[in-house]
């Protein structure tokens, strides 16, 4: 818990809630026409805008699935599995190995800023990720 | 009789949330809630829509089935600025819960949040800001003066001495230049 030092306050709640019933209720000829200024300012359209953060949020939340499969990850790896394997299984070692590598490869360029890597990646990522805890607690028979 | 409510799932508000960016009027409200909430609660505007869409996503903010998803959104991050106001110390200037509960104000939990959605709050400083915006317009002033000092929106219109149109005129018009000034980065935080 977070102690904040209190300082007095106006409640512009009801104001607040004119302007957006206003914004809520004008005609979209009147909204569309407001809108246009703000889009001559910014350079942004208000779809882009929308876009942004409808991209940003399905970025922020891929990135929390993301950690949280590199962390189940993280705990299988303490935990080996593949020790000994049988002579028919090296192969699938290897590809482990190699999805593992991979897997690590996007978790790392995620970390580095979420604009160089798309949300398929992201997704891709993940889904290997979840494969490898798979094939750690089922190894794959050739 | 009461009647039970009834909320849309998430994977219904992700697919109207990706739906949204295909039409102009309603991203065009959007925004502009956006930015005004963002103004008044001493955020980014962008900032803010995304953490509104993130918790109808996640289903932490539960859409109803009868609110249309501009109006839900806009409910959401009035909210959340509501939140952060809080967390930012500022506190009613009569607050019945004072005596009660000191540590109300420093509630940071997704339930403390919610606990009263309906009011903004803003400094004395932030209020001058904002009535300081429109010298040389009596009528905004009036307006705005009144409203932030608690008057009701028709008491107000009577006082300032406006009809039905003229009164949403002019806010349409406070709300415009608030919209303009916080794009062009003139009266950011």
């Amino acid at each position: 818990m977070t102690i904040v030092k209190k300082q007095a306050a106006i409640d512009a709640g009801g104001f607040v809630d004119e302007v957006l019933n206003d914004i809520l209720s004008a005609s979209d000829a009147e909204i569309l026409e407001d809108d246009s200024e703000l889009t001559d300012i910014s350079g942004e359209t208000a779809d882009a805008f929308v876009q942004r953060a409808v991209r940003a949020s399905m970025t922020a939340l891929g990135k929390q699935r993301f950690a949280e499969a590199a962390a189940e990850l993280r705990q299988s790896r303490k935990q080996p599995r593949i020790v000994s394997s049988p002579p028919g299984e090296e192969r699938t070692k290897r590809d482990y190995v190699e999805s593992l590598k991979a897997a690590e490869t996007k978790l790392s360029l995620a970390a580095r800023g979420a604009t160089k890597v798309s949300k398929s990646d992201l997704d891709s990522a993940i889904e290997d990720l979840n494969e490898l805890g798979g094939m750690q607690k089922h190894p794959r028979k050739k | 009789m009461a009647t039970a409510r009834v909320f849309k799932s998430k994977e219904d508000f992700a697919d109207e949330v990706s739906r949204l960016q295909r039409s102009r009027q309603q991203s065009a409200r959007l925004r502009q809630a956006a930015i005004f909430l963002a103004k008044v609660g001493g955020l980014e505007a962008d900032d803010l829509l995304q953490e509104a869409i993130t918790r109808g996503i996640e289903g932490r903010r539960r859409w109803p089935d009868h609110i249309d998803i501009v109006t839900f959104l806009a409910m959401v991050m009035k909210s959340i600025v509501n939140g952060e106001r809080r967390k930012a110390g500022l506190r009613p200037e009569r607050d019945p819960d004072d005596e009660g509960d000191p540590d109300i104000h420093a509630d940071t939990s997704p339930e403390g949040l919610g606990r009263r959605a309906d009011d903004i709050l803003v400094s004395e400083e932030e209020r001058r800001a904002l009535i300081g915006m429109f010298e040389g317009d009596d009528e905004a002033k009036m307006i705005l003066e009144g409203r932030l000092g608690g008057m009701e929106g028709d008491e107000l219109r009577q006082f300032v001495g406006l009809d039905e149109t003229q009164y949403k005129s002019k806010l349409r018009k406070i709300r415009r230049a608030i919209n303009k000034a916080y794009t062009a980065g003139k009266d950011r935080k």
